[in-house]
């Protein structure tokens, strides 16, 4: 029997860090593809005030518990209240510079809620599961673009958020030897950027973001002064690492059309989640200029060390398989960037 | 400097300490004058084994009954005592169990390293030793097994060996965070045989998964007769070829470790093993020998997955540590026998 709430007929599918950037994206295409999203969040990165808003731009209420997926007994409270269809884990650590520092604060967030969670779905019988994954677990390309069959290799990974993810894929692989009939997909995101068009939600890094767009959107709106540009001497067209960037809307319904799969039957699938093309530091500050009618200023900086020229995805097997493909292109990224960071300077605060 | 309250020993953790490799490890850290605390949730070693160590020994060891994955209990402990060191030996085992069971293996293994290094993130233990395993080596390249082998995540065919293949990732990434810590991974190949006295030795729940004590379980009736899965192996006698270290120089590698600690040497990892291997058929008869009894055999086509020879190149834990395997394949058989007579129902 399909697992339905008991108010209506929609399947329930828990959100862990549904508050977060991309989380709470996701949240509004459950929503529009008529799921009932369960949102689970600690607001260790995140602010309650987003959910707000996504209810604002849904229209409805939305089922949300702060609790962390670290804690096993709040976990499973979750599941014994509601009848869980399938899980889009989003709950995780994302900064790879802090994860260097902290590892074991990374390893233990990012590893240990994946166990608890797939802990829950054997003890309370839930199937199917989609695990934001990343690029980073291919390590340098040995060739360009990145297809699903690039190895991943643990040593090539530089970092413990990039190790993070590499562990829960091999974790998430073994589990479908061990339940056949179970279905986990693994979403390898590029570089997620941009807002939901209503400019009520974003990215809301706390402290200094990590990623180049949000840094830039923090330049033009005057929160840090320049953009540095670190590298300018890559083989690339115009000298500047080269990247594939991905509007969230447009990776928020990767997931809805990965959903699709579970009525397959389809086991274990990997897909990456990005456009195939990429896009130079300078290009994405000279978009976000024409964007917001702003000069963004920028240094030029050396290279950091372990830094790529390029990286830049092979969507294809998406499009193939989950009849899928990235819409939003340059100008809607920045376009929707700049409308919420200019209304919300300060994200959410 | 971390002590007891009562003497001037230093405390050392044992996650696992009433286990096989766990409970060989604390007789030899009393003898060396450490004060061990083993933690066990018993899932796979018996409250018995704590009593026979003691008599060993000859003197009462700390014992505490809980699992790793419950933080907040560990969290008592470090409170409770100064702790020096930690010998993690905590882990589930069985291969094949891994494979059925991945996530309990993956949540257990890797869960409870989680737990300790947050304990000593918290608490500021600055020293640990992990009990990892030569399965992160994968399909060899090359033989023998030095330390600078690959170890590559797609080439560990199981959840069991991945799990050690992930820790000992964290704890390498650790070790960049806290260069202050010193952590000491040590590559175990296959120990067998046990302590002299006969009272402790492996005792496997259900049957056994590795060679010696499932041979050793025929001898004593409990199994019927071994089962040679492939007799056409590139190796001198057609059947598996791996590196048999006697548990007690196995746990003596670990105190030889403890003394590494003291360099402040940082992170270091190192092979425990013979450098030595023994096909399965020199190893029935070599019980053979040690016991007076006639081993019952099958022959079987080989097992998927498995390797002809595996074998260690222990000349670094020799330089570095000091160490070297000193008993022999007849003394990993005579004590094998001793306890498995003894104690033909292990523990029980």
């Amino acid at each position: 029997m399909a697992a339905t709430s008991n108010d209506q007929n929609k399947l329930e599918v828990l959100v862990p860090g549904g508050v977060g950037f991309i989380g709470s994206h996701c949240v509004i295409e459950l929503i529009n593809a008529g799921y009932e999203p369960i949102v689970v969040d600690n607001l260790s990165n995140s602010s309650i005030e987003c959910l707000k808003r996504v209810e604002k731009i849904s229209g409805s209420k939305i089922t949300n518990y702060t609790i962390d997926c670290l804690d096993l007994e709040s976990l499973r409270d979750v599941f014994k209240k509601h009848s869980i269809y399938a899980i889009i884990n989003f709950a995780a650590l994302k900064s790879v510079g802090e994860s260097v520092k902290n590892p074991v604060l990374y390893y233990q967030n990012n590893v240990g809620c994946l166990f608890n969670l797939l802990k829950c779905m054997e003890e309370f019988n839930v199937k199917n599961f989609i695990f934001s994954s990343s690029a980073t677990v291919y390590g340098t390309p040995k060739y360009l673009p990145l297809d699903e069959k690039h190895p991943c290799v643990g040593d090539a990974i530089t970092n413990p958020y990039g190790k993070s993810k590499y562990i829960c894929e091999h974790v998430l692989k073994d589990t479908t030897v061990a339940h056949s009939d179970w279905n986990i997909i693994l979403l390898r995101y590029f570089n997620p950027v941009g807002a939901h068009e209503s400019g009520l939600i974003g990215e809301n890094p706390v402290g200094t973001p990590n990623n180049l767009m949000p840094y830039v959107a923090q330049v033009a709106v005057g929160r840090l002064p320049h953009v540095n540009v670190t590298g300018t001497d890559y083989d690339t067209p115009d000298g500047t690492g080269v990247r594939d960037y991905i509007h969230v809307v447009d990776l928020a319904k990767g997931h809805i059309a990965a959903m699709k799969k579970f009525k397959d039957s389809c086991g274990l699938q990997i897909y990456n989640l990005g456009t195939g093309k990429g896009y130079s530091v300078l290009e994405m500050i000279k978009a976000l200029e024409k964007a917001s009618g702003k000069t963004i200023a920028y240094k030029n900086c050396p290279r950091r060390s372990g830094d790529l020229a390029s990286v830049y995805a092979d969507c294809s097997l998406a499009a193939k398989e989950l009849g899928w493909t990235a819409q939003r292109g340059l100008d809607d990224m920045c376009q929707d960037l700049w409308r919420w960071q200019s209304n919300n300077p300060n994200g959410f605060q | 400097m971390a002590t007891s309250d009562k003497s001037n020993k230093r405390q050392v953790l044992v996650p696992g300490g009433a286990g096989y490799i766990g409970s060989h490890c604390v007789i030899e850290l009393v003898k060396d004058g450490y004060e061990p605390i083993i933690l066990d949730n018993e899932c796979n070693s018996s409250i018995e084994c704590i009593k026979r160590i003691q008599q060993i020994v000859g003197c009462d060891i700390i014992s505490y009954k809980i699992d790793c994955l419950d933080l907040e209990s560990l969290r008592d402990i470090f409170r409770k005592h100064s702790i020096y060191a930690i010998i993690h030996c905590a882990a589930l085992k069985a291969v094949g169990e891994s494979v059925q069971k991945p996530i309990l293996y993956y949540r257990n293994n890797i869960g409870s390293l989680l737990n300790l290094l947050t304990c000593m993130e918290e608490f500021n233990v600055k020293n640990f030793i992990f009990s990892s395993s030569a399965t992160v080596y994968g399909t060899p390249k090359y033989l023998p097994l030095d330390e600078k082998h690959p170890c590559i995540g797609d080439a560990i065919v199981n959840p069991y060996g991945k799990s050690k293949y992930m820790c000992e990732h964290i704890l390498k990434d650790t070790t960049v965070a806290h260069p202050d810590w010193n952590i000491i991974i040590l590559r175990y190949f296959n120990p067998v045989g046990a302590h002299e006295s006969g009272l402790i030795g492996e005792s496997p729940i259900g049957k056994p998964n590795n060679l010696m004590p499932y041979i050793a379980q025929v001898i004593v009736g409990r199994l019927p007769h071994v089962n040679i899965y492939g007799t056409d192996y590139d190796t001198p006698d057609g059947t598996g070829v791996r590196d048999y270290l006697h548990v007690v120089d196995t746990a003596t590698g670990h105190t030889a470790a403890m003394k590494k600690l003291e360099e402040n040497c940082g992170l270091k990892i190192y092979n425990l093993g013979t450098g030595k291997g023994y096909s399965v058929l020199d190893m029935i008869k070599a019980v053979e020998k040690a016991s007076g009894k006639t081993i019952v055999c099958k022959e079987h086509p080989r097992r998927s997955g498995d390797l002809a020879s595996v074998y260690a190149d222990p000349t670094l834990a020799i330089k570095e540590l000091g160490w070297s395997a000193e008993r022999t394949l007849d003394q990993m058989c005579q004590d094998l026998w001793r306890w498995q007579s003894n104690n033909p129902n292990g523990y029980l």
